[in-house]
């Protein structure tokens, strides 16, 4: 592989010793009004604190044809989900000459090929000619709209940057030099009333100096319009631009987006008094009602609090203290009375940022302060009001109870907020999700398996200006190291915007859901019959397919933002679209009484055509192995050193009693329901058992008592995991010995009197991990007794992963 | 006796002190930038001779400052010190405001007026004397932001930012004293001066408590020169602990020998949590030698917990990236926050870890404290 990257990076070599990238990284840097830009970056990289990592790419180079030659470059198609670097070759399926989509009328759809140039292509034009059916109806060419990937550099690591696909920039004629691989990146949208049907249709790309190659494209217009859930907000965090003309354009954009909700700013407060007397400026609502109804943001927008809070706090009182409940309240009406007025603008009031219990940013707010709050605001009947806490708690408070208290609950869709999602749920209450990756999956099927009934994503507003393609911040450099570009979902210009493949993965995510949402209307009409079974079949496969929670990557508090792994799920994306379209095909041949089979239904007409084909098998999806816990799990035995003293081997049921659990009621014996262990006759690193370790609901960590806690005279303690999982997990360890104050029986002891190993990386597969015992000190330095240790806790991931467990010894090194 | 080895030896001290205690806000020589600048002023890196290299240059259009939020606790200090290199041919007008813990309003923030007069100037704030502006004492155990404010239309060139001096010492006067032989500061107030060895000198100072701040351990002073091999591995020493890292002494001439060659793999570290010194503060620095074998960047963590860690906010991370070759590496101690910006207790250093995200092999020498 190495071999290739220099090869490759030879070839693209420039005369005067760039890299292909580097020579990407210069011409980036031209781009910018601000110069200086460029000389921070050669700086940077002086005092190595800006590298340029090559991307190293996996596919050998294909032999191209003679053809291929004389045409000076081999074209290729590629899923839009997955990126294509400078250096990317075409892996040998996607050498074709052909492309095709399927869209409803009035959608946008991408689609995506590339050009690895065998020369230096000049002025080279991509055209695309009027679309045909056998009917002879029409689609105007103009419904494409033709772009290339600019390709940025982009942070990856802290100080390392790496140029990638980044910017979809339209263009009238591009030089493409030899060794630059360029992405091609087309949206098509068939117009409203555009007739059903197959259109062929031909992409002509034409260098100056070399022959044209043609590219056919097929669309197939579906007969049914998608439906939008009039109750879903997607919608990303906005910061609302002062400039009407700006903010009409970027609007348009979140709408044509998949966008149905905001973030705004509330009202202007113009004074505020300690006897409520309060006078508001409503004249920017006034203008964004209007606008929000011309271009159909109809689901609740989002505001916030803190503009009231600080227009009190500015005539002397104190936050929440006395005398501020009554302006506080007061304005509140007083919103709540333009609202009445105006019932097709809902907006929710959101709580300050993020509800947390230490380290308070000047955004956040305690659980207590929080819920004062949420009673303040209860003082105004039908005001919609909203938190956003991360997780199920913070610092052992338990956030749960917002899940009953407010009207839309915000959380992540992960594991974290479990127990909030749950108790919303119960409590009938609105769910929304946020920060749950720029990607596909969070915005559709994501959102739908979650049960939300909102997506937002941080943030629309990050990179704008005549510097937004900076490598580096423009407006402060907070974590050194860090990125600009690779974040967020647009760059904008003064007079433009332009977006980033994520941001088309989150749009098309907005249309998986319209399809599901679709589909569930039709299914809510449908009368028991075949279509309506296989629909529900199709439901049911899906939500076993997909995530409980979207498994994208989630990113939390101010580092929320891109993340995703467009190659981890992209095959299933359309393959169930089509799937979807179908089923909706058969369920409207049913309500007029054809069936599916008929030659002359929907569902036979378009079932011929072959769409969401899952590609031959990546080298990632050729490793796929069974579900953890499925396998077979052998492992190499540990040979033990001569005087070990083995504390657990998980032979017999007896080591049962030698459990705890760090949850569940503070003095219950060892209970086979809530204990997240059991003995199993796999991945035995010793004799013929493992303790199999599996999270349960109420189970935590594993606490081991009632050993031998003897340790004197030994010099490691090594204990076997088997990490089954696919993917390294953090693992940690606490030690206590007879000192360590223990303030009930199934307690650790305090930090400070205890050891903790925290963070210690457990590879897939068997891994011994080593504790060295000299010296074995509590947090507080004081030296553990070693003839008397007392218990052993455990757990890889917070305990939230599935692990095995044996031979837990001591031994001596000499 | 005890007075009179306090009198010896205060000067000593003082002089030694001043010069070493140094703790950067804004380390630009460094290529670190400020974390707040607003739409209308460039901030970027330049190179200017007069102050020494690599600085910040800063260009005052439509907004008129820049601010930084990290180095939070400022009340072990007594100055503020920037260079300024202003190329117009008139003075530039700065203002420094320090908004603190006890920050609301205009009142109860600091603000202090400063010149950059044209060509190379050296500002100072004497944070010992600060006021708010309503004549209060500020809360600079806990310095939110600082900010530097200067004429629209203005270029100006900064160097690095740094606190320095012990609080409690009198500022330096701002004329020239007359010279005295070895005396850099001077310190005004109680002090106890421990003596607790001869050969190996250390001496503790403990200033008088006042102002807001709790005052943190006593520092024992540095002596002048004085090294502390924390990890010898040029001694073929090797790390106590480690996870996923193959550890073995290697020979590298680089490093002038023997060398620790560690072999880290995906997510990994090598740790010690019975470091041979517990107590750095007598230390201004830590340094170290890494060669990085391989032709790609190697990107580093290290991470200290201490006395006061109790979580991650409570510790100190700092990440580098090893270029290929050998890197020289150093992380300054005086002054040293928590990723939360309060400082570091390192009365009681527990725990030292460098830690590396993907597959490398890096050669260290000594881990050296200074």
């Amino acid at each position: 592989m190495r071999c290739t990257t220099i090869l490759w990076l030879a070839l693209a070599t420039s005369g005067l010793g760039a890299t292909v990238s580097e020579t990407l990284l210069e011409e980036q840097l031209d781009l910018l009004a601000n110069k200086d830009i460029k000389t921070t970056v050669r700086i940077l990289r002086k005092l190595n604190k800006f590298f340029l990592l090559e991307h190293e790419e996996a596919t050998p180079p294909l032999a191209p044809t003679d053809a291929q030659k004389q045409a000076g470059c081999v074209l290729f198609t590629r899923n839009y989900l997955e990126p294509v670097y400078y250096n990317s070759n075409p892996r040998p399926y996607e050498v074709r000459n052909e492309l095709k989509l399927f869209a409803t009328p009035g959608e946008y759809e991408p689609v995506s090929f590339a050009v690895l140039p065998l020369a230096d292509l000049q002025n080279v034009a991509v055209t695309c000619s009027d679309f045909l059916n056998p009917r002879d109806a029409r689609l105007k060419s103009s419904i494409v709209d033709a772009r290339f990937v600019r390709q940025l550099a982009r942070g990856v690591k802290p100080f390392m940057w790496m140029v990638g696909p980044e910017a979809l920039e339209p263009f009238t004629t591009l030089n493409i030099p030899q060794g630059r691989t360029t992405q091609l990146w087309l949206t098509v949208r068939p117009p409203d009333d555009a007739t059903p049907g197959a259109y062929e249709g031909t992409v002509t790309l034409k260098p100056a100096n070399r022959p044209a190659t043609a590219l056919k494209l097929t669309v197939v217009v579906l007969p049914f319009k998608l439906l939008e859930d009039p109750d879903m907000a997607f919608g990303w965090y906005y910061g609302t631009p002062s400039d009407p003309a700006q903010l009409r354009r970027e609007l348009a954009d979140l709408r044509a987006h998949g966008c149905t909700s905001l973030t705004i700013h509330g009202p202007k407060i113009k004074s505020i008094a300690a006897d409520g007397k309060v006078e508001i400026d409503f004249s920017h609502w006034d203008e964004l009602r209007k606008l929000c109804a011309e271009l159909g943001f109809h689901a609740t927008k989002q505001t916030d609090i803190g503009g009231i809070t600080d227009a009190i706090t500015r005539i002397g009182i104190k936050e929440l203290g006395p005398g501020f409940d009554v302006p506080f309240v007061a304005a509140l009406r007083e919103i709540k009375k333009w609202l009445d007025a105006h019932p097709d603008f809902r907006v929710v009031f959101c709580i300050y940022d993020e509800p947390r219990e230490s380290l308070l940013n000047s955004w956040n707010r305690t659980f207590d302060q929080t819920v004062a709050y949420i009673k303040l605001c209860r003082q105004v009947p039908g005001l919609l009001i909203t938190v956003n806490p991360m997780g199920d708690g913070s610092d052992k408070k338990d956030y749960t109870p917002f899940g009953g208290m407010v009207d839309i609950l915000n959380t992540h869709a992960w594991r974290g907020s479990k127990g909030l999602i749950e108790r919303t749920r119960k409590a009938g209450k609105t769910l929304w999700v946020y920060n749950n990756g720029q990607a596909r999956l969070p915005w559709g099927f994501g959102v739908w398996r979650v049960g939300a009934k909102g997506e937002w994503e941080w943030t629309y507003s990050g990179a704008g200006g005549p510097d937004c393609y900076s490598p580096i911040p423009t407006g402060g450099y907070e974590n050194e190291g860090e990125s600009n570009t690779g974040r967020f979902p647009v760059y904008r210009f003064a007079d433009r915007i332009v977006p980033t493949p994520r941001y088309e993965w989150c749009r098309e995510g907005t249309d998986d859901y319209k399809y599901l949402f679709t589909l569930l209307t039709r299914l809510k009409a449908a009368k028991d019959g075949e279509a309506k079974a296989g629909a529900d079949a199709l439901l049911k496969e899906m939500w076993d397919t997909f995530p409980e929670y979207p498994a994208m990557g989630l990113k939390t508090g101010a580092e929320a933002g891109a993340s995703g792994d467009p190659a981890q799920l992209l095959a299933y994306f359309d393959h169930f679209r089509w799937r979807i379209a179908l089923a909706i095909l058969a369920l409207d041949d049913a309500a007029i009484g054809r069936k599916k089979a008929d030659p002359l239904s929907f569902h036979s007409a378009y079932s011929r055509f072959k769409f969401g084909e899952i590609p031959p098998k990546s080298k990632a999806e050729a490793t796929k192995e069974a579900p953890a816990a499925e396998q077979a799990i052998e492992v190499e035995k540990t040979a033990l050193k001569p005087g070990a003293k083995v504390l657990f081997d998980f032979e017999d049921d007896a080591c049962l009693k030698q459990l705890e659990t760090d949850r569940g009621g503070a003095n219950d014996p060892f209970d086979p329901d809530i204990m997240p262990a059991k003995r199993v006759k796999r991945a035995a690193t010793h004799g013929n058992s493992a303790l199999y370790y599996e999270p349960v609901e109420k189970g935590g960590g594993l606490h081991l008592i009632h050993f031998d806690g003897d340790w004197s005279g030994f010099d490691v303690l090594r204990i076997d995991f088997v990490n089954p999982n696919r993917r390294p997990v953090n693992g940690y360890l606490c030690i206590t010995d007879a000192k360590t104050p223990v303030p009930y029986p199934r307690a650790m002891g305090n930090y400070d009197d205890r050891f903790d190993q925290e963070a210690f990386v457990v590879p897939p597969g068997k891994f011994i991990f080593e504790l060295k015992l000299g010296g074995l000190s509590a947090n507080n330095g004081r030296q553990l007794d070693l003839s008397k240790i007392r218990k052993i806790a455990l757990g890889l991931d917070g305990s939230k992963v599935p692990y095995y467990l044996d031979c837990i010894r001591l031994e001596k090194e000499k | 006796m005890r007075t009179t080895w306090a009198a010896v030896l205060c000067a000593l001290a003082g002089a030694l002190w001043a010069g070493e205690r140094r703790a950067f806000v804004l380390e630009v020589s460094k290529g670190v930038m400020p974390d707040s600048v607003p739409e209308g002023v460039k901030a970027s890196l330049d190179e200017k001779a007069e102050l020494g290299g690599v600085c910040l240059k800063v260009v005052l259009d439509k907004a008129t400052w820049f601010a930084d939020c990290r180095a939070k606790d400022w009340s072990r200090f007594s100055k503020l010190k920037f260079e300024v290199l202003n190329p117009a041919q008139q003075d530039a007008k700065l203002n420094v405001t320090l908004k603190h813990k006890g920050s609301t309003t205009y009142d109860d923030r600091v603000d202090v007026p400063l010149v950059a007069k044209p060509g190379k100037s050296t500002c100072e704030v004497d944070l010992a004397s600060v006021k708010n502006n309503n004549g209060t004492p500020p809360e600079l155990s806990q310095v939110k932001i600082w900010s530097v404010d200067g004429p629209a239309g203005a270029t100006l060139y900064f160097g690095d930012f740094y606190l320095e001096g012990e609080a409690g010492a009198a500022a330096a006067p701002a004329a020239p004293a007359p010279a005295v032989p070895g005396q850099g500061i001077r310190i005004t107030g109680t002090i106890d001066v421990v003596i607790t060895g001869l050969g190996d000198t250390k001496i503790t100072i403990v200033p008088r408590e006042g102002g807001a701040a709790a005052a943190p351990p006593a520092a024992p002073q540095p002596a002048a020169g004085k090294k502390a091999v924390l990890w010898g591995f040029t001694k073929g020493e090797l790390p106590r602990d480690s996870a996923n890292v193959k550890s073995s002494l290697a020979e590298d001439a680089r490093l002038g020998g023997v060398c620790l060659e560690a072999q880290f793999a995906k997510d990994s570290f090598f740790a010690d949590w019975a470091l041979r010194i517990k107590d750095w503060r007598p230390f201004a620095t830590l340094k170290f030698a890494a060669v990085n074998p391989s032709d790609k960047p190697v990107a580093l963590a290290l991470t200290i917990k201490h006395k006061g860690t109790a979580g991650y906010d409570t510790r100190v991370d700092r990440s580098f990236a090893l270029a290929p070759g050998k890197n020289e590496l150093e992380v300054a101690l005086t002054g040293i926050a928590n990723n939360d910006g309060a400082a570091a207790d390192l009365s009681a250093v527990n725990m030292l870890t460098i830690a590396c995200g993907e597959e490398a092999t890096i050669l260290f020498g000594d881990f050296i404290l200074e």
